[in-house]
């Protein structure tokens, strides 16, 4: 920071010293300005979290249709990670991989305001009112609250580096971090409540898949292939379950099942309750995407360039479409079409009903993460930095 | 994969000399001569532009699946996809690909293709092995896609685009996820770990470049794989962005530094590779050691009467050549002796000493392959009589490998890769020089050996199911019928086969059981159901090579061991036979059919047109210096080229204005082009120059010079080690000199044609070996005020004794001449050339200069050791050297001199530090000056 005198004779002294240790501080807390003029409203069809709810269905009843046409693009300077943007109330908040948060106007696709935390933003951040908590990798604190209307830090903790995307549940966050450590921690003041380590992990196994949760249990993949899943209130085991190979995908529950898949391109049914495999199925490349569920259906994408659809009840074949390239993120399912995007730079939508591909639109840049349907509009993130809104036929 | 400079430089430095007199500084270096006219085509597939020569198209169409094939692999291996078509460029053979103009330098022996990461251009040869062609597009694609990760994670996170992962880690995982782990990788890292010669992540750098460390990469990719998961590979290239250091991304990865890393990785190489003493031998513990220092390879042994001699490739010096030792010497110091010297002419300019087998036959003749020229040759020489017999050089065979003689002593038989890039069998008649094509298909024949019994060839080839994997069996063509039939069958890889003197029995190298062996084969003998047995006769750790037998049953043989290749015998290896108990049997009744590589011709998405020109910009340079005699300039600089390598243009633009109203007249523009895709280069160009000058040759003037004119040059190479050259320039130059009462003004025509020769070895600070020569005439003549007319001489030469194999004589001879109106002066003194005086402090007209330098190793590792860190330094040499020269312009003065001593020291192979000290001779040689000179500089030594 640079070493500056301090003139003990002279008030005008202190002032100086203060006044710049001030100006530092505020912006090492964070560059640019993003304020609200009012308070988020949260609304039934936003998207606060991370493949819209705690469960990662990843699906909405809001319809998109082809064709459909470009409405703006925002470029937010800085390459996209995993997580997808949110929607909450008229705003698309989005973080990069600069660690800097955008807020954009979903309708018009102008910026509302930036605030840069340092690191990178690989996950997705949550919105709770107007508040958002943002994870961060690589940076002086690694969890972070800010206030959009009150346009300040609430709060800042150092938890390592977190790549996921947050789970806010019942007032509390969680995740888990590079290091293999996940943490329930307090919304309200970022204090941990409690913490669960992998066991004896002497090959550095992290946790780069993020958490969903249903009724109490939060449940999350991890690079030692175990699937875990945690009392949600104590932290306890309530079991683990050993795949074979390393998860980073992140897993989808409902109805008592969850679903998740590895880097072995095998992917599983798991009893909720007990941890226990209902079925698997081998998709044979890898698997980084989180699934969706619609329909009876379990849709995932691999790096093989396949989209399967499976029957939940059993694991059997209802589809299977080859969309040329990796997937790499989620298919956002929007009415009976699920747009998934691949590195090859192609926006697909498919037919969630017999696999049909119904468009195929070329985009700038390799499509990395999930998309998000809201707002009468299918939000995208590339790695040319592009946000960018689609509108379908529907309006 | 370095961009390489100095070349567009050249040209312009060319233009500003209007005069030869810096032509003094740079004019040796060998030559790429480009003795094929390639009709490129490009074949268009969905990811890739491949570039190709017609001759070659079935070639180019199996490249191109393969390509195809490994983007769909390393795309989910990488989790990644390029955004953009990736030029492939192919050649059919290594020699078509020295010819490469993608890169400035020459190209090895070793290197089997390259990555060049400016146009993101591939070049790859073939060697006629499909297996290895599908294996080196594979190793590069890594690279590619590897290149496209990490910019990509760097541009992501905002991060500077100035770093890339090291050495150990782009090398070993473009093996890695390109290959399997073969007997090659086994052989180096069995080698490195019982020979201690292994080094941890750690220590790395001190196996910079090498082949091992190539392996040990790949084997801690492997380790890290199987240890801490397959993921962290992917995860080391996306943390990248994290640190700065590669070393502290590993520890965020893994989660171990190096240090800790290494500690359990070679732990866990020793537990792995310390067992195998307890069944195998190192080769030097159990074989009679025949040629041990420098490099050895393909043995052949030819007895006379009684003696009995080992001939084979060797290189000791840096030059690759034949020699022979007598294998019945009892004294183990006993020194080889040279019978050919290679890599020094024009007639054997480069051996392949990895690929290409010598023979000797039964009457004394040996026959050898070199390149020679644009194609490989095929020598004989008489080792009785110490001659060159003949040399066969065939039209439509590029690259010769392997050669054996018939019992007759007549016929040759041999393998050839084509303009086609197929790796054939040919039988050549020495007497009617009638050639006949034994083999004719896309299969990798090798290792040709004529049976004493003169009815079969064996030879090794990939023509078996198991050829996909990159294996090789033997076979047996019958020389009368016609006929191929399998000697060996299996998943694993025979080649060298060798006859015994009674034709009964064949020994053969097989990686069977996991390491490269010697294995024996009883010809006369099948058991039921056409089975045949192998038998092994050595139990090496490492590796044997190119087995040949004695009339006496002693084998002799080449092996690997702390990574040299040594030459080695066994003596009575027919008692081992008879005793072994390691017995392979071979099935050669249920054989399936042998592999096809597919191509991908024929399918609608492909395209091939011609190719004529893809340019796109190299360098684009902007620069602003400044100077306090001479004042502020500024401005660009651009390169273009084409995908080839073989146009360039350039073009230079800047502006020497001190003040507004010199600005018009102070422009600089230069625009040039070279041409390099035929045997005769050329360049031309314009130029137009002006600023303030201070020419230290020409009467210490300061002067403000406009000159604009034209160039054009021509070189032709006469080989790789000789060429003439000659140019021409027009310059019309206006001189504004200080103080002077008039301009000078001057048409200036120059005319020049020089002949160069250099076929120097470099060591660590300059040539050791062979010699160069540069003869230059030239004219210059003012056309229209007849202000300048001179004509000039230039003569250097230099030739470098070998004295030891890191210690030579230098000697240099200079004669400088220009004679007439207004002719330039030479300069002189300095560390580079008159030592002892101040640098170009020396000047005249005429100039003399003879060198003679004693060149030796001086400090071999210099190294300091601080708690926080060390330094290194490595290989510093020293001189003794005599100087003596003189400079005039009408009248001779004085003859001056220096005597001294010297250390050079060369830092990452850019830059030479010197530092010379020593006494200057003076008054014509009568005394020595009073005190010492001491001159700090840097500079290669001449």
């Amino acid at each position: 920071m640079g070493l500056l005198i301090i003139k003990r004779k002279s008030g005008l002294g202190i002032t100086s010293f203060v006044a710049a240790w001030t100006t530092l501080a505020t912006l090492n807390a964070g560059c640019g300005s993003l304020k609200l003029d009012r308070p988020l409203r949260v609304g039934k069809t936003d998207w606060p979290t991370f493949a819209r709810v705690g469960s990662r269905i990843n699906a909405t009843t809001e319809r998109i249709t082809p064709p459909l046409s470009l409405d703006w693009k925002y470029d937010i300077t800085g390459g996209i990670g995993n997580g997808s943007p949110l929607i909450v109330d008229s705003l698309l908040i989005v973080g990069n991989l600069r660690g800097e948060l955008y807020a954009i106007n979903a309708y018009t696709g102008k910026r509302r305001g930036w605030v840069s935390f340092g690191g990178a933003i690989q996950g997705s951040p949550v919105v709770d009112r107007s508040t958002v908590i943002v994870p961060c990798s690589n940076s002086r604190k690694s969890l972070i609250a800010y206030n959009l209307f009150e346009g300040k830090l609430t709060w800042e903790r150092e938890y390592g580096d977190i790549e996921v995307s947050l789970l806010l549940l019942d007032q509390k966050i969680y995740f888990g971090n590079t290091q293999g450590v996940f943490y329930c921690v307090d919304k309200a003041n970022g204090e941990m409540v409690w913490k669960y380590e992998i066991q004896e992990n002497t090959k550095l196994k992290g946790i780069r898949s993020s958490p969903a949760c249903e009724g109490k249990t939060v449940i999350f993949g991890a690079e030692d292939g175990n699937v875990y899943a945690l009392d949600a209130l104590t932290g306890k085991q309530r079991w683990r379950f050993q795949t074979s190979a390393s998860i980073v995908a992140s897993p989808a529950v409902m109805d008592g099942s969850v679903y998740i898949g590895n880097l072995e391109g095998v992917f599983y049914s798991l009893d909720l309750i007990t941890g226990q495999p209902k079925w698997k199925f081998s998709a044979g490349t890898s698997i980084y995407a989180n699934p969706s569920l619609a329909n009876g259906l379990v849709i995932f994408g691999t790096t093989g360039g396949t989209m399967f659809a499976l029957n939940n009840d059993d694991g059997s074949i209802a589809w299977e479409t080859n969309v040329g390239s990796v997937v790499n993120s989620g298919a956002v399912v929007s009415g009976d079409l699920a747009y998934v995007g691949t590195l090859k730079q192609h926006l697909y939508a498919i037919r969630i009903t017999d696999g049909t591909t119904v468009m195929k639109l070329e985009v700038p840049g390799r499509i990395k993460t999930s998309g998000v349907v809201a707002k009468g509009r299918l939000f995208v993130a590339t790695d040319e930095n592009l946000v960018l809104a689609y509108q379908g036929s529907d309006l | 994969m370095k961009r390489q400079f100095s070349c567009y430089l050249l040209p312009l430095i060319f233009v500003l000399s209007a005069s030869t007199a810096s032509a003094q500084f740079f004019y040796f270096g060998r030559n790429k001569v480009q003795y094929t006219d390639f009709e490129w085509h490009v074949l268009r597939t969905e990811h890739f532009d491949i570039y190709y020569y017609p001759e070659m198209k079935e070639l180019a169409e199996r490249g191109a699946f393969f390509a195809e094939e490994s983007y769909k692999l390393l795309e989910v291996k990488f989790n990644h996809t390029l955004n953009k078509r990736v030029p492939l460029i192919f050649y059919s053979s290594h020699l078509h690909f020295q010819q490469t103009n993608t890169t400035r330098g020459f190209i090895p022996e070793g290197v089997g293709g390259f990555f060049e990461f400016l146009k993101g251009r591939v070049v790859i040869p073939s060697d006629g092995s499909t297996a290895q062609f599908r294996h080196v597009i594979r190793h590069e694609l890594v690279h590619v896609f590897m290149h496209s990760k990490i910019s990509r994670v760097l541009i992501d996170h905002r991060k500077p685009r100035d770093r890339f992962p090291p050495l150990w880690f782009t090398e070993g995982l473009a093996e890695y996820w390109s290959t399997e782990w073969d007997t090659q990788a086994e052989m180096v890292m069995r080698d490195g770990v019982l020979s201690d010669i292994v080094v941890g992540l750690d220590d790395i750098n001190k196996i910079y470049g090498s082949f091992l460390m190539y392996k040990e990469g790949q084997n801690a990719l492997q380790y890290i794989a199987r240890t801490y998961g397959q993921e962290k590979i992917l995860f080391l290239m996306e943390n990248f962005w994290k640190e700065t250091s590669f070393s502290d991304i590993f520890k965020i990865t893994i989660g171990k530094n190096y240090k800790e890393f290494d500690e359990e990785w070679l732990y866990a190489l020793k537990k792995q590779y310390y067992p195998l003493l307890a069944e195998n031998d190192a080769p030097s513990s159990v074989t009679h050691n025949l040629v041990k220092d420098g490099f050895n390879s393909k043995p052949v042994v030819f007895e006379i009467d009684s003696t009995r001699e080992v001939f084979f490739i060797g290189n000791r010096t840096g030059y690759t050549g034949i020699y022979k030792k007598n294998l019945d010497d009892s004294d183990p110091k006993a020194s080889e002796i040279q019978v050919i010297e290679g890599e020094q002419s024009d007639e054997f300019e480069a051996f392949h000493p990895f690929r290409s087998r010598i023979d000797v036959s039964n009457y004394g003749v040996l026959a050898f392959v070199t390149k020679s020229g644009e194609n490989d040759a095929l020598h004989l020489y008489d080792v009785v009589t110490n001659e060159l017999v003949q040399t066969f050089r065939f039209s439509s065979l590029v690259s010769i490998g392997s050669t054996s003689w018939a019992p007759d002593g007549k016929r040759l038989a041999f393998t050839s890769i084509d303009m086609a890039g197929n790796n054939d069998l040919y039988i050549l008649n020495t007497e009617t020089r009638e050639l006949r094509k034994l083999t004719n298909d896309y299969y990798d024949d090798r290792d040709p050996a004529w049976s004493p019994r003169g009815d079969k060839i064996a030879f090794s080839s990939d023509r078996t199911p198991f050829g996909k994997q990159g294996k090789y069996n033997l076979f047996l063509y019958d020389v009368e019928v016609g006929t191929i039939d399998y000697l060996t069958y299996g998943n694993e890889n025979a080649n060298s086969p060798s006859w015994s003197k009674d034709g009964s029995k064949i020994a053969f190298t097989c990686d069977v059981d996991g390491a490269q062996n010697i294995w024996i084969i009883d010809v006369d003998k099948r058991f039921r159901g056409g089975m045949r047995s192998m038998t092994k006769v050595t139990n090496f750790t490492t590796a044997a090579f190119d087995p040949t037998w004695t009339s006496s049953g002693d084998l002799v043989f080449a092996t690997f061991e702390k990574f040299s290749f040594q030459i080695k015998m066994l003596k009575d290896i027919t008692s081992v036979y008879d005793t072994s108990t390691s017995v392979n049997l071979i099935d050669l009744y249920n054989k399936e059919k042998p592999w096809e590589p597919k191509s991908i011709a024929g399918k609608s998405e492909i395209k091939s047109f011609k190719y004529d020109g893809d340019y796109s910009l190299d360098i684009a340079q902007s620069a602003i210096s400044t100077d306090p005699v001479f004042g502020t300039s500024g401005g660009a600089f651009l390169a273009l080229s084409d995908l080839l390598g073989n146009e360039q243009y350039y073009f230079l633009l800047y502006n020497t204005a001190q003040s507004q109203d010199e600005l018009l007249s102070s422009f600089n523009l230069a625009i040039s082009r070279i041409s390099l895709s035929q045997r005769t280069s050329y360049a031309y160009g314009i130029y137009r120059f002006a600023g303030r000058r201070y020419d230290l040759t020409d009467k210490d003037e300061f002067f403000f010079e406009r000159a604009y004119g034209g160039y054009f040059a021509l070189g032709y190479p006469l080989s790789k080690f000789k060429r003439i050259e000659t140019s021409v320039s027009l310059t019309n130059s206006t001189k504004e000199v200080t103080g002077a009462i008039e301009d000078r003004k001057a048409l200036l025509i120059s005319n020049a044609v020089s002949f160069t020769h250099d076929n120097s070895l470099w060591g660590p600070s300059g040539p050791m070996d062979g010699s160069r020569f540069n003869l230059t005439l030239a004219f210059t003549s003012d056309i229209q005020y007849s202000n300048v007319n001179y004509y000039t001489v230039i003569a250097d030469y230099r030739h470098y004794l070998r004295l030891s194999q890191r210690s030579a004589f230098a000697s240099r001879f200079w004669i400088f001449y220009n004679h007439g109106k207004e002719s330039r002066r030479f300069v002189m003194g300095g560390s580079w050339d008159l030592r002892g005086f101040k640098r170009w402090s020396i000047r005249g007209e005429k100039l003399w200069l003879v060198s003679n330098e004693l060149r030796f190793p001086f400090i071999d590792q210099f190294a300091v050791r601080f708690p926080f860190g060390g330094v290194s330094l490595w290989s510093i040499r020293g001189a003794l050297f005599i100087d003596v020269g003189s400079a005039w312009d009408t009248k001779y003065v004085e003859t001056l001199g220096s005597i001294g001593g010297g250390v050079r020291m060369n830092l990452g192979g850019v830059l030479v530090l010197r530092y010379d000290i020593g006494k200057r001779i003076e008054e014509n040689f009568r005394r020595f000056q009073n005190g010492i000179f001491q001159q700090f500089f840097f500079g290669w030594d001449f």
